[in-house]
């Protein structure tokens, strides 16, 4: 049970992070960043290229990751910049068609088949009734640290501010000079940077990574953001807890194949008896509608 | 004609239904990203009757279209209610919620896929493609079809007007439901096996895609779209592996270069003027707007 508990924790804080890299964008540019779902994958093979290049395993992750958040602002560029004023499905599928081209990249260098992660120096905490690894440590703290600086960067730094400006409103935030362009690359990139670190953090806990496992995780990510309230960084972390803890539950009690299906069926559920998700305040209607 | 040929006929003919499927939902501006859900269903019920249940390749191929339709209206019901980023999310959760039920449903085979179809006609798809092409034609020249395109521009003045704005929606997005579930069956039966991997969001993008590219505001839009994308491969063989990959920049492309599609109601209207020699051209017919 305690165990159970653990592992829940550790799927929801991946899950939170990923929630994050979403609703920072969506937040921003009123835009569903499909792609992000590639900048995960992307995280994680780039810091497995690192390492291969005879990088330490700690300084491979950090570059992997910079190198997520950098094709993430990338991504902005090609696919949402130049559809500012278009509505807001155009977008989403520009999005859709470089996620999908990054991800069949990979394939394409590197086979559909997992690939190995590097292993970090063992070392687990085993109590009677609960083990915990070094990589799930390792990822819960670094998970933690990174959730709390976004809150603080959001919240109490001036560039925060900037970006909390833009989001309310671009036109306003740019009167009132916010370099809106910038605040929005930004963005990408610390969006580009949680979607990498969750993918990163992944191949390290499970020890191996496959091109597909992006789309899997990341797409929850989506439905985490739905039931957390969009926009909503408390809502992120909470939802994405109750989706670590219920699809573990789900696992343990009916079995690994309906673990997915409770987590859509949450989003389902989620969608219609509250639309504005657990801690959202009344929808707004999209901006660009 | 060889088998090669007739192959990518029947998939093509399939893939038109899918294509006609999403663009009656997306004709009232609702994008929907689970249409593999959809697709599942009707694949399922056609193959699990067909099999388990002997049902006639005709009868089992409708019962599929009718569960799709069925259930469309029951996730149709609250969902349509969400709107924009809302709706594609709910539709996106909606074909994983699918996929992973038949992951996990016994009787028709879980992961392992379902089999003992026997296959069907390239004719009876292509019968299914025109009567479907047919009714949508007829569609278009009621007035129910002129309340889909008022609610496609602006549904608060379409309210304003008096259209059931709600049963529009719900009803176009059950006969796209409907459509869909049919090609499901249809795919199911020629195919003769499927497992849940055929649907995943990877084919409903692709079906996203075929409407895109062909053009969601003409009825010839999505039908080119689907034989394009259905015969792309095979122009671009030496491509093989990359295939997925020139797909994904195809659909960024259309969507920066050509967001209307590639067939638009201003280029039929121009094409009819010239080919009548009729000297109308610069009267130019209003491109209409895009999807929602």
């Amino acid at each position: 049970m305690l165990q159970q508990l653990v592992n829940g924790v550790m799927l929801g804080s991946v899950y939170a992070l990923v929630a994050m890299s979403f609703t920072l964008v969506l937040g921003v540019l009123g835009v569903l960043n499909i792609a992000i779902t590639e900048m995960f994958t992307l995280g994680a093979y780039l810091t497995l290229w690192a390492v291969a290049a005879g990088i330490p395993v700690a300084g491979a992750a950090v570059l992997g990751v910079a190198g997520a958040g950098v094709v993430s602002v990338v991504v902005e560029r090609i696919a949402c910049r130049p559809l500012k004023d278009a509505p807001l499905v155009m977008p989403l599928l520009a999005t859709v068609g470089l996620g999908i081209f990054l991800q069949n990249v990979v394939v394409n260098l590197k086979g559909s088949d997992p690939v190995p992660f590097p292993h970090i120096p063992p070392f687990e905490i085993a109590l009677p009734q609960l083990l915990v690894t070094g990589p799930q440590l390792l990822s819960l703290s670094i998970t933690a640290a990174m959730l709390i600086l976004l809150i603080l960067f959001v919240f109490r730094s001036r560039f925060g501010r900037a970006v909390r400006a833009v989001a309310e409103n671009p036109q306003w935030a740019s009167l009132l000079g916010v370099n809106a362009n910038r605040t929005v690359s930004v963005s990408f990139l610390i969006s580009g940077i949680f979607a990498g670190t969750a993918g990163v953090l992944v191949g390290l806990q499970y020890g191996a990574i496959n091109p597909y496992v992006g789309m899997d995780i990341a797409l929850k990510g989506v439905a985490v953001m739905v039931v957390g309230g969009v926009g909503n960084l408390w809502g992120a972390i909470l939802a994405g807890l109750v989706f670590g803890l219920a699809e573990v539950s789900a696992t343990a009690q009916l079995g690994a194949s309906y673990r997915d299906m409770v987590a859509y069926g949450l989003l389902f559920l989620i969608l219609i008896i509250r639309p504005q998700g657990l801690l959202g305040s009344a929808i707004r209607e999209g901006r660009r509608a | 004609m060889s088998s090669f040929a007739q192959s990518l006929l029947a998939y093509g003919g399939i893939n038109v239904l899918l294509a006609l499927g999403l663009y009656v939902t997306m004709a009232t501006g609702q994008l929907s990203m689970g249409s593999a859900g959809f697709m599942a269903v009707g694949a399922y019920t056609a193959g699990y009757l067909f099999v388990k249940a002997q049902a006639s390749l005709f009868v089992s191929t409708l019962a599929g279209g009718v569960a799709a339709a069925v259930l469309g209206a029951l996730v149709g019901l609250p969902v349509l209610r969400l709107r924009g980023l809302y709706l594609v999310v709910a539709t996106l959760g909606f074909g994983q919620v699918v996929r992973t039920f038949f992951l996990s449903f016994k009787p028709t085979g879980g992961a392992n896929g379902l089999s003992g179809m026997l296959g069907v006609d390239l004719w009876q798809i292509w019968l299914t493609v025109l009567v479907v092409l047919a009714l949508l034609l007829w569609l278009d020249r009621t007035r129910l079809w002129l309340g889909v395109r008022t609610v496609h521009d602006d549904e608060f003045a379409a309210e304003l007007v008096g259209y059931p704005t709600t049963l529009i929606k719900l009803g176009m997005f059950v006969l796209g439901a409907f459509i869909t579930g049919i090609a499901g069956g249809l795919y199911a039966q020629y195919n003769l096996y499927i497992e849940p991997q055929n649907f995943s969001f990877m084919e409903s993008v692709t079906i996203v895609l075929f409407v895109i590219l062909g053009g969601p505001r003409t009825l010839l839009g999505p039908v080119f779209g689907a034989l394009f994308i259905t015969v792309l491969p095979e122009l671009m063989r030496g491509l093989a592996s990359w295939r997925l990959a020139v797909y994904g920049l195809l659909l960024t492309a259309v969507v920066l270069f050509r967001r209307e599609g590639v067939i638009t109601p201003g280029l039929l209207a121009y094409l009819s003027a010239l080919l009548t020699g009729k000297r109308r051209v610069s009267q130019r017919v209003p491109m209409g707007g895009q999807p929602t």
